[in-house]
């Protein structure tokens, strides 16, 4: 093995090693972690329909109202510039519409 | 650097490579049949029409998951306008009907289903609601 092939292979398996596991686990616990956001926001949204017969539905950036359907997450749909100031990245807002009501939930 | 010192070296690379695709290898399969039990979890959920739950069907679905390596756990929620029913389906005796020699269970409307599937220290839920037409969504 020459001094080319040594460096070639140091960086592969450097590669290899640290690279490409952490890309693999960050894809793994994204997914994860949106599959389940997903299911809270769905019983959130059934028992918000289911007890107090309230609808939920999402802002998109632009203001226009979106009726929650399920299978959606808060994470679908872009958060305002006046929400983002409210929160820290954490915490997502979902707009509620009770009869003529409106008030916003938070989902921490 | 003298030849004993190069191949000792060249052999460490050689294993760290190999050893390195293999567990890659391993994790990648256990990320996509991730991915693949909560599909067929998904799909599961989506062929349940008519009412009701059919054990044998969901056994079915267990065998097919747990062959991936996951446990699966069933469960209905239900409001019925004044207090909230968890149904545990591995309670069969007390939730299941006889129709036909099969048991069911006979879902309501608004019922919240959902499905948990377990691996390592991994959970991921599948839920659907029951409509007034019988179809899950």
């Amino acid at each position: 093995m020459n001094v080319v092939e040594a460096y070639a292979s140091v960086v592969i398996a450097i590669f290899l090693l640290v690279v490409t596991p952490v890309w693999l686990l960050k894809e793994q616990t994204d997914y994860i972690t949106s599959r389940n956001d997903q299911y809270e926001t769905d019983y959130l949204a059934w028992k918000l329909e289911t007890e107090h017969k309230i609808s939920m539905s999402f802002f998109t950036k632009d203001f226009n109202v979106i009726p929650y359907s399920p299978g959606w997450n808060a994470t679908d749909v872009e958060i305002t510039d006046h929400m983002m100031k409210l929160n820290p990245k954490t915490t997502r807002y979902v707009h509620v519409i009770y009869g003529e009501k409106d008030r916003w939930i938070i989902i921490e | 650097m003298n030849e004993a010192y190069k191949t000792a070296i060249s052999r460490f690379l050689m294993i760290a490579v190999i050893s390195s695709v293999v567990i890659l290898a391993v994790k990648f399969m256990r990320f996509y049949s991730l991915k693949y039990a909560d599909r067929v979890a998904s799909n599961y959920l989506d062929n349940i029409t008519g009412g009701y739950i059919a054990l044998d069907e969901y056994y079915g679905f267990v065998s097919a998951v747990g062959n991936l390596g996951f446990s699966v756990q069933l469960s209905v929620d239900r409001y019925d306008g004044t207090y909230y029913d968890h149904y545990d389906i591995t309670d069969i005796d007390s939730v299941a009907v006889l129709r036909n020699g099969l048991q069911y269970f006979i879902l309501k409307d608004r019922d919240f289903v959902t499905v948990t599937l377990v691996k390592k220290g991994v959970t991921i839920r599948e839920s659907r609601t029951m409509h007034g037409s019988g179809v899950l969504k």
